[in-house]
């Protein structure tokens, strides 16, 4: 009857295939993002893994799991029947037993493979399958299976991650009595959380200790002395959050992208190995950090914000930065949002904004393209394209300007009508040439930065600039290996991704204009940069939006400033004043562990010193390039002339 | 008052007064030397024509030799003079206008020898009192050949012209004095002070119109700085006179200056040649000519091809600094003339930009003033509009529609103002509005950048292309258009030019051999523009002594200028364009202001058929 029930309980007929759960079982492992220089930075994880091989657990945890889970591991073939009488024998007593009834073997065959309930029959099926499985699997696999997968509480599956949790440290890094309160985990990872009931945790690493002596591991002075230690225990710090959050964040979904995988990434134990550099990491998030005062009293000039629950607050100011390779189109630095535990919300790439005058390079680009210059003059007073009037300073009205001063001083309507001169769609496809991803809306308002864009569009733009002419994809991911080190993912050459969009004299011409831009113009607050940099401000309507995009020929960099919101800024606020001391305080830092080279002129460039208004050589005016043979022919302009006339008129024979 | 003080230092001034009324002539500028009023009317200005004919034949001689030889061989007077040491008072005034008064005394003399008595007292009365007062502004210690014989004059008295002798002598030392030249040309400009440089581009154009046929311009061309001072002018005038003994003089660049050389030339029967705007300066006096670019010719012709192009309801923008009054006036009486309107005549100020907005409104109606109503509405819209797309409103940006009611603006401003108007007109959503200018417009940077909204525009100059100019003057046009040159030299050209025409005609004067002062206004009146090199077919001055100046017209097209008008004439030009369009139609009467520069009338190329230089 005994071996009928048996039978019926298919304990005699166990085929290798039910255990494949186990035998088969991938280790599961967290993806691993590595910044550019392989330090972590980052894990991705669904359930908290950290994989360790027999071969890496410190003895001491061992001993320990051992002591406390199963003394007799070693030699049994699955299930112990001394030790199911101990435990029955100290039930009856009504005491407690230092060690448990099932192995380690059943323990593991109980995780995989059996429902939770409590019957005599899922014993006897226990006992069966362990003892099957035994014969499939080494004791050292049997133990790493079990090390590796059971959960050990807050979140952590595995010794490998309980080290990481309860202690910051890895398990091979465990010192005995920390080892010995993980091993006392299995049991109860909830009851004994060391975070949560720190005494009863004490008092489980105290009955591991004991267990430890008794199985003569280790001495009674050594058990009192590991008793005696104290528990370090860490707060877990998840790596993501503490160097580059968003930039994990974004990883994650690029790797997501390259593998085609859904969900799965985080416990497959991937390497990613990214194109961030750490430490120019840090000088954005400090970067960012310092401007918090300023940033934070800006706050108080934003328009009101009703939350839905009808009260009215001030908006959050928030601050953005990327900073990118032109050469390489590598991301060194993102900094999606002044703190991530407030907001995950990446606004380097997930924020459509209005670059406001941050986008006018594409405009002047493409009149350099259609052989305009930097010293063609252009009248400035309101224009009106149907209903279209875009606003500049009535101050400007009346007077001249030439093209480099109109963009150094990020004129408005003198864009406009170049933009006009130029055709709307010819701008807008050089703009999509040059990087932007973003739609833009084919009406002139775009010239000025009307229709929104990521920062990642303008960071792919301006470097375009900086790269002479090239655009280099931009790429976050260097390389992904599998657990086993393969190479699941290498990213193509730079020049793979490249495609010219510029030729080097335009974008030659281009840099040069944004020099200006920090030399006398917008940018002029971070002008002592200006010898190996140039950027340019971008201010949408109303401040909603405050930009700087600037760029040596190594590194390019877009900070953006403003509220979620969308909310006006009031008083005199601009990209130069908001977003520039960022951008600035970056660069500055950056270039001492980045040196930046210098903007070389490619072949076929003048330089000429102009007037700034009225675009004629003059021995007192700026510095401008051109293509060989548009340089000013005549130093005399009719308007200089004219201005110079003291109200005569240019040609008033009846002068007198 | 001082100079001839200056030169006899030693005089008793009251001693050498005369008790009787012979000399009161001297008494009265002694009396306004001192600073007493003079009760005395100033000499008609008009030249005694029996003078002139009895001294025709003489004219004709060669001046200097002519004149020093009548200084020998006439028959000294008899009654000895007194000696010029003796000579007290001196004329403060720039014309003595002190007549010798008294009858002459009733001699019995010969009607055959009336005429010639007559002609001797208007020397005593009219002329020497006014070459003394001239000879009063050498500056001190100047020598003058004519020294003793005007101051022998200067003590002369009509009734001396009773006696034959004495009136032979008299008249002989007379034409010494007032014939006294020396085929020299003297010029009297600013070449120090406010005009220095506009007076130096003229002398350019002068030394390039003698000496591009060879002439020495230092031999031939007296020069004298008046220093920008119109004071100055008449001490420059009788230096002219006196010691460098000029045949024509050339000057009157600054209106003082050119009403100071009027008035002398009128007295001292000198031609003079007069470089001013402001033609009618000269109208008063017979010797005086105009030679200067002339607006109202402009105006005329603008007027012409404004109507040609149907533009019949016009209006006037104008900048108030008020150098562009004169041309305005002109072209309105020129368009009311040919049939057409003036709906409207404003002012602004040059290079303030809400002025000139302001202006523009007014012309278009867009102000709200009148259209309240319709601004709520548009005001309303606008803001509207600015919700609806979440931008910030700017009520600045509300414009009211134009109501256009004009075919066309005149805009006698410079291209930069014309530039500005056109940006205006287009924000206030003008698509098209035919604008008219002066010569101002005329610059590459009316040009470039290229404004549409200016195409089919047009302005008149006085210069065309700036390759026909001669080649004297230098004027290095700019590559892209033979109607530009360097903007630097623009005015430089311009002045040259009238330097150079002055010149051409002042060489082709006194080069003629054997003429007199007496006789260059018949040898002005007979100059041709052939003869002496300039672009005028037939006389150069008209009936007033105004020298005919073509007006060219532009047309604005894409990127270039292109010339409407071959060459226009003036007022009658609109008047014909009234009666009847002379489009290509031959020149009867050379003489007619139509028929300048081989055209008839305004020379019309048609629309679009200019010629692409």
């Amino acid at each position: 009857m005994l071996y009928l029930w048996l039978r019926e309980l298919n304990v005699f007929d166990i085929s290798a295939e039910q255990l494949s759960l186990i035998t088969a079982a991938k280790p599961t492992d967290n993806s691993l993002v590595f910044d550019r220089n392989g330090h972590k930075i980052g894990e991705l994880f669904s359930t908290y893994h950290v994989y360790v091989p027999y071969a890496n657990l410190p003895n001491s945890l061992v001993q320990a799991i051992l002591a406390i889970e199963d003394r007799s591991f070693r030699r049994h073939h699955g299930f112990d029947a001394r030790g199911i009488l101990r435990a029955a024998y100290a039930h009856l007593r009504g005491s407690r037993s230092n060690q448990g009834a099932s192995t380690l073997t059943q323990q593991v065959v109980r995780h995989f493979l059996l429902p939770s309930e409590r019957s005599m029959q899922r014993k006897v099926q226990e006992v069966a399958l362990a003892m099957r499985l035994e014969g499939i699997m080494s004791k050292e696999q049997i133990f790493e299976t079990y090390t590796n997968t059971l959960f050990l509480g807050n979140g952590a599956y595995g010794v490998g991650a309980a080290a990481y949790r309860y202690f910051g440290k890895s398990v091979e890094a465990l010192a005995p009595e920390q080892s010995a309160l993980i091993a006392g985990l299995f049991q109860s990872p909830s009851r004994y959380n060391p975070t949560r009931y720190p005494k009863r945790a004490k008092q489980r690493q105290m009955q591991v200790i004991r267990a430890m002596v008794q199985a003569k591991m280790i001495s009674a002075k050594a058990g009192r002395e590991l008793a005696l230690r104290p528990l370090d225990y860490q707060e877990y710090q998840p790596a993501n959050a503490a160097t580059a959050p968003y930039f994990i964040d974004y990883v994650k979904e690029q790797a997501t992208k390259l593998l085609g995988t859904k969900g799965a990434l985080g416990g497959q134990g991937l390497r990613i190995y990214t194109t961030l550099d750490g430490q120019l990491q840090q000088l954005a998030e400090a970067s960012i950090k310092q401007s918090a005062s300023q940033l934070d009293q800006t706050a108080e000039r934003t328009a009101d914000v009703k939350a839905p629950d009808s009260k009215v607050s001030k908006a959050t100011i928030e601050a953005a930065l990327i900073s990118v390779d032109p050469r390489t189109g590598e991301i060194l630095a993102m900094v999606g949002g002044r703190n991530y535990h407030r907001s995950q919300f990446n606004r380097t790439y997930q924020s459509l904004r209005s670059p406001g005058s941050a986008f006018k390079p594409a405009v002047y680009a493409q009149a350099l393209l259609q052989h305009w210059k930097w010293s063609d003059v252009m009248l400035v007073s309101p224009i009106s394209i149907q209903n279209y009037r875009p606003r500049t300073p009535e101050a400007d009205f009346g007077k001249e300007t030439t093209l480099l001063r109109a963009f150094f001083r990020s004129m408005n309507t003198p864009t406009i009508e170049l933009g006009q001169k130029l055709g709307l769609r010819s701008v807008l496809q050089l703009a999509q040439r040059l990087g932007i991803r973003s739609p833009l809306k084919e009406e002139f308002g775009t010239l000025l930065g009307s229709s929104d864009a990521t920062m990642l569009d303008m960071a792919r733009m301006y470097s375009t600039f900086a790269n002479a002419g090239t655009l280099v994809e931009e790429i976050a991911i260097n390389r992904i290996e599998s657990s086993s080190g393969k190479v699941l993912f290498q990213v193509p050459s730079a020049e793979a991704r490249s495609r010219d969009v510029l030729s080097p004299q335009i974008a030659f011409l281009m840099t040069q204009g944004m020099r200006a831009v920090m030399q006398m113009g917008t940018g002029v607050a971070a002008s002592h940069l200006s010898g190996v940099a140039a950027g340019k401000t971008g201010t949408s309507n109303e401040s909603t939006d405050n930009w700087f995009c600037g760029y040596a020929p190594n590194l390019a960099t877009v900070v953006w400033v403003g509220t979620d919101e969308h909310t006006e800024i009031f008083g005199d606020v601009t990209g130069g004043k908001l977003a520039l001391p960022i951008w600035d305080h970056y660069m500055t830092s950056a270039f001492k562990a980045r040196s930046p080279t210098p903007f070389a002129a490619p072949s076929g460039i003048v330089t000429s010193v102009v007037h700034p208004l009225f675009g004629n050589r003059s021995p007192t005016g700026v510095r401008m390039y051109f293509l060989k043979g548009q340089e000013p022919a005549t130093e005399a302009s009719a308007l200089e002339v004219l201005s110079q006339s003291a109200g005569s008129g240019y040609r008033d024979v009846f002068i007198h | 008052m001082s100079l001839f003080i200056k030169k006899l230092p030693a005089l008793n001034l009251l001693a050498w007064i005369p008790a009787d009324g012979r000399r009161w002539w001297m008494t009265g500028l002694a009396v306004a030397a001192l600073g007493c009023s003079t009760p005395v009317a100033a000499p008609k200005a008009e030249a005694p024509a029996e003078f002139l004919e009895e001294n025709a034949e003489r004219d004709v001689a060669a001046p200097s030799a002519r004149s020093s030889q009548s200084t020998k061989q006439g028959a000294p007077l008899t009654r000895p003079l007194p000696s010029p040491s003796k000579a007290t008072v001196a004329p403060s005034s720039p014309v003595a206008k002190a007549p010798l008064a008294g009858p002459p005394r009733a001699l019995a003399i010969a009607p055959a020898q009336l005429k010639a008595v007559q002609s001797c007292r208007e020397v005593v009365n009219r002329f020497t009192p006014v070459y003394g007062a001239l000879f009063a502004q050498l500056p001190a210690g100047t020598y003058a050949k004519t020294n003793t014989t005007i101051e022998q004059l200067s003590f002369a008295t009509a009734s001396q012209c009773d006696d034959p002798n004495l009136r032979k002598a008299l008249m002989s030392a007379a034409i010494d004095v007032v014939n006294n030249h020396s085929s020299r040309v003297g010029v009297i400009l600013p070449l120090t002070g406010a005009y220095a440089k506009q007076a130096t581009y003229v002398v350019n154009g002068l030394r390039a119109a003698f000496e591009e046929s060879g002439v020495s311009f230092d031999k031939s061309v007296v020069l004298k700085d008046s220093g920008g001072q119109p004071s100055g002018v008449a001490s420059r005038l009788a230096e002219l006179v006196f010691k460098d003994r000029v045949t024509m003089v050339i000057g009157g660049f600054e209106r003082e200056a050119a009403v100071t050389l009027v008035e002398w030339s009128e007295r001292l029967l000198l031609p003079v040649m007069i470089l001013h705007r402001e033609r009618e300066l000269i109208n008063p006096a017979k010797y005086a000519y105009s030679v200067y670019p002339d607006e109202e010719r402009l105006a005329s012709t603008l007027a012409v091809a404004s109507r040609e192009r149907n533009f019949k309801r016009i209006a006037l923008l104008k900048p108030n600094s008020g150098r562009a009054n004169k041309v305005t006036d002109y072209f309105k009486a020129a368009v009311l003339a040919s049939g057409g309107k003036v709906v409207a005549e404003l002012t602004y100020t040059s290079n303030h930009f809400e002025s000139m907005q302001a202006a523009a409104k007014a012309l278009l109606h867009t102000e709200m003033r009148g259209r309240e109503q319709e601004y709520r509405q548009a005001y309303q819209a606008a803001k509207a509009a600015a919700q609806a797309e979440g931008v910030a409103f700017n009520a600045k940006m509300v414009v009211l529609k134009p109501i256009v009611d004009i075919d066309a603006v005149f805009i006698p401003d410079d291209f930069r103002s014309v530039r500005y108007f056109a940006k205006i007109f287009k924000f206030n959503q003008v698509d098209k509005l035919a604008l008219i200018g002066n010569h101002e417009w005329r610059s590459p940077a009316l040009l470039e950048p290229y404004d549409e909204f200016l195409n089919g525009s047009i302005f008149g100059d006085f210069i065309g292309s700036y390759k026909k100019l001669p080649a004297a003057i230098s004027a290095s046009t700019l590559a892209a258009s033979p109607f530009f040159v360097d903007p630097q030299m623009v005015q430089a050209v311009d002045f040259q030019v009238v330097g150079y025409r002055a010149g051409r005609i002042a060489k082709a004067i006194v080069l003629q051999p054997g003429l007199s002062r007496r006789a260059i206004p018949r040898a002005m009146a007979r100059l041709k523009g052939d003869q002496v090199g300039l672009p005028i077919n037939g006389p150069i001055f008209d009936k007033d002594r105004h020298s005919y100046w073509p007006t060219y017209v532009f047309s604005i097209a894409p990127h270039e200028l292109r010339l409407l008008h071959a060459m226009a004439s003036g007022k009658a030009a609109a008047q014909s364009a009234v009666q009847a369009p002379v489009a290509g139609k031959s020149c009867a009467n050379p003489a007619d202001r139509r028929c300048l520069a081989g055209g008839a009338g305004a020379r019309l190329i048609p629309r679009n058929a200019g010629p692409r230089l």
